[in-house]
């Protein structure tokens, strides 16, 4: 009996290490496709027969986010920075590669002329993924729960809402001219929510449920295998909000670096990557640059990294004849040549980059020297009074500069290395440094909002850098009616407590239309310029690579690649 | 009984090779060619100016490495340090006293041998201000208790021999017994298991700096490794930068390991 009962274990035993030989490793969840619904077959892109012939069967994405959230309201795993690019969400309006704000979900948009009412024409034959019909109340609902429920800031002063069925158009109402302001902020990162499933969510952040990946998106979640880092999408031809859905599914891969996504490019296991505001590095382009099929998926980067000086009282970076030694004595080519290798472009004085809505040209570019900026350190009293080689304050005590880069654990190296190369320049104006190192973001973060810096290395991913700017990170304090302003009030790491740059830099996020923001733009880089209180480090270029051998009519869109909201409609097999 | 250093052809070569990089951690102002953190033109291929070439924010590697001996045998020899002065006195302690303190040391032992040692010190590293300090303290907390367990089975061992329990019956005191008459007779366990701290020591260094858990600026070879890692060096092909300081911590690991093997031909 005993001698059987093992030999029956060993049997299931053996048996068992085959189970993870098959095509997959565990049985995938499918959280929201029908029971009738196909999984798509196989990775490989390739040609569709049955429907259209140019239509891309499967488009296989890398990501090296994690794939392990998925609801429709977190932008948090490849689900949710992937709907940036309204995958699985529909965002009442988007951006596109021109920096213009165009409609998504809403047919159209309309701002009234005191910038108070905004007017959209509705879609009526739109679904969710579960296949309930996207109604007028669904729409009303969404505008009502960012504003009661999620207190987004770009709607609080949302007032009412009205809706006229027979024109199919839905009005809503401002107390103050905020409809350009929520229509380039808010609807550009919101998306229709479902009634039936989120008029009981009150955390929305915290919803766990199959059922809080159901969109209405052009395309529907049908499984996910969090192990294999895998999800699958399939299109839902209704949702064609840009035209006819031409990608009929989508697999979306996790991989663990960049080296190993570029290594399943070169494969073809992958035919293109998205990373939001990560981009892969120009050290690893000699991995992929001998392939003929491969665009390296070059672009001007939107964002950048950036000095951002301390400003309290007393610090030494208050004195301008500081701030401008110092970029004097900075070897701005090593910089760039570390931040972006052969591809970085020395920067000018109003840190906006290139590639940003109303960048402003006519600024000066930086450049180094080290007799000039000694020059302006003397001029400005700071001499080495005790002959040791080092500079002293004005009242002769001791100077040492804190240089403060930014917690990232995957930028660690870069602005290790960034700090080097200020210390550097530091050095070479006869100052001494340190850096100042922490190890949590929470510690970082502390010491950056107690103001206990000189410089701080930080970075505007391109997101932020499209809109709302880098400026934003350089103020102390926001408008005097944001004080309950949940989304105006975070990451404030300033130390500049100037009003005119308080109300400039917030003056961005509240423009009443694209003049006003423009003006704003203009202005914050004059000031940059003249003030110096921060600076750009590098413009970058960046890579998004992709295949070039499946698909035809791939847009790399600036600083974002060829994956980006329109990418569904205008792709095509090869 | 006369004693007298029992040379073998391992330990003579372990010591020449640590001799060596003894030589290069002392003088390394003299040998390096340029200041390791000097800033120059980065990723030059290795020629007459810069032997391994430099690195991404134009640093000379070979300058690096140079002065990334001393880092690592500082680290090395001071944990190995600790760490066998720690484990002495418990062996010493447990071994001589047995009872309650042989049960509470033995404990501790098993409760440290028990924790993963590497997580433990990078969780260690990760959470301390950064530096040798915090280095040689989180290395330490965990890699004494090998010794540990074998001093007190000698110590047990010794203390059942005659001259020992002479000298206990004589009332010599504890405190001299121990040091006149057990360490001495624990010197070769003491040396051999300490050279071998210093080569894991190293090793424990050489990971954590490669981890990108090392001091902000010191020039360390896991810290060189660490760059060159970071920059895609070894995709690049860039092997005069990743190759030296695996070079060099492999050599410099041998050396004492050999040094280790002193009397070796004596025991067997």
């Amino acid at each position: 009996m005993k001698k059987l009962l093992t030999l029956v274990l060993a049997v299931l035993m053996a048996a068992s290490l085959f189970t993870g030989c098959g095509n997959q490793a565990s049985a995938p969840t499918s959280p929201t496709a029908p029971s009738s619904s196909e999984q798509p077959a196989g990775s490989d892109t390739t040609a569709s027969t049955e429907t259209v012939s140019n239509h891309v069967e499967n488009l296989v994405i890398g990501t090296t986010t994690t794939n392990d959230v998925f609801n429709l309201y977190s932008q948090s795993g490849a689900f949710g920075r992937l709907n940036y690019n309204c995958v699985a969400n529909a965002y009442i309006a988007y951006i596109d590669n021109a920096k213009k704000i165009q409609p998504y979900f809403m047919k159209s948009y309309e701002i009234s002329e005191d910038g108070c009412e905004l007017t959209f024409v509705y879609p009526t034959d739109k679904v969710f993924h579960d296949g309930t019909p996207v109604t007028v109340e669904d729409i009303e609902f969404t505008f009502m729960y960012y504003r009661d429920v999620v207190k987004n800031s770009y709607i609080k002063t949302l007032d009412t809402i009205t809706v006229d069925e027979a024109t199919n158009t839905i009005v809503l109402k401002f107390t103050r001219a905020d409809a350009y302001s929520y229509m380039a902020n808010g609807a550009t990162s919101q998306s229709i929510l479902p009634k039936h499933i989120w008029e009981d969510v009150e955390n929305p952040k915290e919803f766990v449920d199959d059922k809080a990946a159901i969109g209405c998106g052009p395309y529907r979640l049908v499984s996910y295998d969090v192990d294999a880092g895998i999800s699958q999408y399939e299109a839902v031809p209704e949702n064609n909000y840009l035209g006819e859905i031409m990608v009929d599914s989508i697999t979306v891969k996790c991989y663990g670096s960049d080296d190993a996504m570029l290594m399943a490019m070169l494969n073809g296991e992958i035919d293109t990557m998205y990373n939001y505001a990560s981009p892969i590095s120009y050290t690893l382009l000699d991995l992929i640059s001998g392939d003929a099929n491969i665009d390296i998926g070059a672009s001007p980067y939107a964002g950048n990294y950036q000095i951002c000086f301390g400003m309290e009282e007393g610090r030494f970076f208050t004195d301008h004849a500081a701030r401008e030694a110092l970029i004097k004595a900075i070897d701005w080519n090593l910089m760039c040549q570390i931040i972006n290798g052969e591809y970085g472009q020395i920067p000018g004085a109003g840190i906006i980059t290139p590639s940003c809505k109303g960048f402003d040209p006519s600024l000066p570019t930086f450049y180094q020297d080290i007799a000039e900026a000694n020059k302006l350190l003397d001029d400005a009293g700071y001499a080495d009074v005790n002959g040791d080689g080092i500079r002293e304050n004005k009242d002769g005590s001791e100077l040492i500069v804190h240089i403060t880069p930014q917690f990232s654990a995957k930028k660690k190296e870069l602005f290790d290395r960034v700090a080097a190369v200020l210390g550097d320049a530091l050095k070479n104006l006869g100052l001494e440094s340190v850096v100042d190192s922490y190890p949590s973001s929470e510690a970082w973060e502390k010491e950056i909002v107690d103001g206990n810096y000189d410089m701080n290395i930080g970075y505007t991913t391109s997101g932020v850098a499209q809109y709302r700017t880098c400026f934003r990170y350089f103020v102390a304090d926001v408008l005097p009616d944001d004080v309950e302003n949940t989304g105006g009030t975070t990451w404030i790491w300033g130390t500049n407590h100037d009003p005119k740059l308080t109300e400039e830099a917030w003056g961005i996020t509240y423009s009443k239309n694209e003049a006003e923001y423009l003006e704003h733009i203009q202005t914050l880089q004059q000031m940059a310029a003249d003030d110096l209180f921060a600076f750009a480090l590098c413009w970058e270029q960046c890579f998004f690579p992709y295949r070039t051998d499946k698909c035809a009519n791939f847009d790399n869109w600036s600083g974002i690649g060829v994956i980006n909201p329109e990418t569904w409609f205008t792709i095509s097999a090869k | 009984m006369k004693k007298r250093l029992q040379m073998n052809g391992a330990m003579i070569t372990g010591t020449v090779i640590v001799l060596f990089f003894i030589f290069v951690a002392v003088f390394a102002e003299q040998l390096a060619p340029y200041d390791p953190h000097a800033l120059g033109i980065p990723y030059l291929k290795p020629s007459p100016e810069h032997l391994l070439g430099t690195n991404d924010v134009g640093q000379d590697i070979f300058s690096e490495l140079i002065f990334g001996t001393r880092v690592s045998l500082f680290i090395g020899v001071f944990t190995a340090v600790i760490t066998t002065a720690i484990a002495t006195c418990f062996g010493l302690l447990a071994g001589y006293y047995r009872g309650i303190a042989d049960k509470i040391i033995t404990g501790l032992t098993n409760v440290a041998l028990a924790i993963p040692s590497l997580a433990l010190t990078t969780l260690l590293v990760a959470y301390l201000k950064p530096g040798k300090t915090s280095l040689i303290l989180a290395i330490s907390i965990t890699a004494w208790t090998g010794t540990a367990r074998v001093l007190r089975a000698k110590v047990i061992q010794l203390c059942q021999l005659p001259f020992i329990k002479i000298e206990k019956t004589l009332g010599v005191s504890d405190i001299v017994i121990m040091v006149k008459h057990l360490i001495p007779n624990l010197k070769d366990i003491i040396l051999t298991r300490m050279a071998m701290s210093v080569s894991s020591a190293m090793m424990a260094e050489a990971g954590l700096s490669f981890l990108g858990l090392g001091e902000y600026g010191e020039k360390s070879w896991g810290g060189t490794l660490h760059y060159a890692f970071y920059m895609n060096g070894v995709i690049r092909g860039y092997t005069w930068w990743y190759l030296p300081p695996i070079l060099c911590t492999s050599l410099a690991v041998m050396g004492f390991m050999l040094i280790g093997y002193y009397g070796a031909k004596r025991r067997n």
